[in-house]
């Protein structure tokens, strides 16, 4: 292994699903979206997390990165799309 | 006993014509085997696998569609072509499986257009495992290749990153 990120302030308990972009990682973990640098290990918290009532994403299955566009897929197949670089309680578009 | 418990799975595939995915992952086991029957799995587990959809990827390229669906220890592989008029026509489908495949558990599974190969995360036991197999090849083949680790625990998910040649695993 090369390298890994864990610990408790990753904020990593139940990750479902991961893309990557070209200098970042997307984690889809619970109802929440924790985002990495490529080089991050060990304990490293989030740079930023998508999380909170506004951004509606409740019991994700999958997310997908597409031309700068985050979609995540709740579990009632309703999709939901932010922008790559979005944090906190945002809205979907 | 052996006899009987074959005799069963005959007369599950083709008296009652009702298959389930359990039988279809049995039928997996003992996929390519030259000492056991059955040593096919039945076409209806095709239909059964795509409705079961518990991990799946596709990609398309500019002339053709690869879908993979992976559950159990069964994992089904769909080229599609598109023809003149655009629609999508099934080229080649085919099931990997068997003892020497390595598929117990499908976790989850990639495409991946760069080397023409799905990856596949798979659970045995204990043990987490990625393994690669190139998509024109079905059966019960072994893996393209392996990576074996001790350190991956509880595995879900991965993907893969072909620009640092790197895969991640959560």
């Amino acid at each position: 292994m090369k390298r890994s990120i864990k610990g408790i302030n990753t904020q990593i308990s139940n990750p479902i699903d991961i893309v990557i972009s070209n200098n970042e990682i997307f984690v889809l973990d619970n109802d929440q979206v924790l985002v990495f640098n490529k080089n991050d290990i060990d304990n490293s918290p989030p740079k930023r997390i998508i999380s909170g009532q506004n951004t509606q994403i409740k019991q994700a299955k999958y997310i997908i990165l597409k031309d700068h566009i985050i979609t995540v897929t709740n579990s009632d197949d309703i999709m939901l799309s932010f922008p790559e670089t979005a944090a906190g309680n945002v809205s979907p578009l | 006993m052996k006899l009987l418990f074959i005799t069963t799975l005959l007369i599950a595939f083709n008296i009652h014509a009702q298959i389930e995915l359990e039988d279809c992952a049995i039928a997996g086991d003992h996929f390519g085997s030259q000492t056991s029957i059955p040593s096919s799995i039945p076409n209806e587990c095709h239909q059964l696998l795509k409705n079961a959809k518990t991990t799946y990827n596709f990609h398309k390229s500019p002339d053709q569609l690869v879908s993979v669906i992976g559950s159990k220890n069964l994992l089904l592989t769909t080229l599609y072509k598109e023809d003149e008029n655009k629609k999508l026509l099934i080229q080649k489908r085919h099931i990997t499986s068997g003892e020497n495949s390595k598929l117990t558990e499908i976790l989850a599974v990639k495409t991946n257009q760069f080397d023409q190969k799905t990856y596949v995360l798979n659970q045995d036991k204990n043990n987490f495992s990625l393994y690669s197999y190139f998509y024109n090849s079905g059966g019960n083949n072994v893996p393209a290749r392996k990576l074996i680790s001790t350190e991956i625990f509880n595995a879900t998910n991965f993907v893969i990153d072909n620009n640092a040649e790197e895969i991640y695993v959560i």
